[in-house]
């Protein structure tokens, strides 16, 4: 098995713009390069708006048959931590892991801000449908197999199972 | 995100196209209040180029329809495919707007 180590840093000199990305990828049998792990931190929405592409590209290396829907999880989660759950504090980051095992993708999404309660997010499931929010947590759960709240909502862990 | 807007047959015509996602939500949402503000109240919103909208995209268009009613207009969807039309299904927002 052969690992390469990726380093991604901004080259438009605005600081750390998704501080680091750092990909541990191997050859499979077909030689496709995959990549097994993948970490992202955002200080605030707009780095996060400058990493989403190479999230999306990443997850196409990793998972193609569910990138898509993995884009759309980690997303949505995402803007919840930066709108439900840091509330402009300054110093405050998000950090993005995705680590894929043989059967099994986990992302975990966490943040150092306040944090909030994941039973106050509404759902589609009970919310009126005119809302216009609430519906981030029921789109996120159409989309992984397992959803899980921690340290007081400063941390989302989901899986999906590959096929 | 690109947005591009015309006025036709007093109708205003919203072409989207890339991904929307919520800064973008926030523009579309500025961008076509200013034209309920110059009157008008009839919009149809162009989503076949859109590859993706996450919440904050749905939840501006249900804003938008919700002012457009109030003002005794409608607000259409047009060309929903793919991940978009999906997310319009399992929200069930298929089922408050038109989709012509």
């Amino acid at each position: 098995m052969r690992y390469f180590i990726f380093v991604f840093t901004d080259k438009e000199g605005f600081g750390f713009l998704y501080r680091m990305l750092i990909c541990l990828a191997f050859k499979n049998k077909e030689g496709l390069l995959l990549i097994d792990k993948f970490n992202c931190d955002c200080a605030s929405l707009e780095e996060f708006r400058l990493a989403r592409e190479a999230i999306r590209e990443n997850l196409n290396k990793i998972c193609p048959a569910y990138s898509m829907q993995l884009f759309v999880a980690i997303n949505e989660a995402v803007n919840n931590a930066f709108f439900h759950g840091i509330n402009d504090h300054k110093g405050t980051q998000v950090t993005i892991d995705i680590i894929r095992n043989k059967q099994d993708l986990c992302i975990r999404i966490k943040h150092n801000g306040e944090g909030f309660i994941p039973e106050y997010i509404d759902c589609t499931a009970t919310s009126e449908v005119y809302n216009d929010s609430g519906r981030g947590i029921d789109i996120i759960r159409h989309y992984v197999d397992s959803l899980e709240f921690s340290a007081c909502g400063r941390e989302v862990t989901m899986h999906k199972k590959l096929k | 995100m690109k947005v591009n807007i015309t006025v036709m047959d007093n109708k205003v015509v919203i072409k989207l196209e890339g991904s929307l996602y919520v800064e973008d939500a926030l523009l579309l949402r500025t961008k076509a209040l200013a034209y309920f503000q110059k009157g008008h109240n009839n919009f149809l919103i162009d989503l076949s180029q859109v590859d993706y909208i996450d919440s904050s995209g749905l939840g501006a268009l249900v804003a938008l329809q919700k002012r457009a009613l109030e003002h005794h207009g409608a607000l259409k969807l047009h060309g929903l495919t793919g991940v978009v039309k999906e997310l319009f299904e399992l929200t069930r927002l298929n089922k408050i707007f038109e989709i012509v």
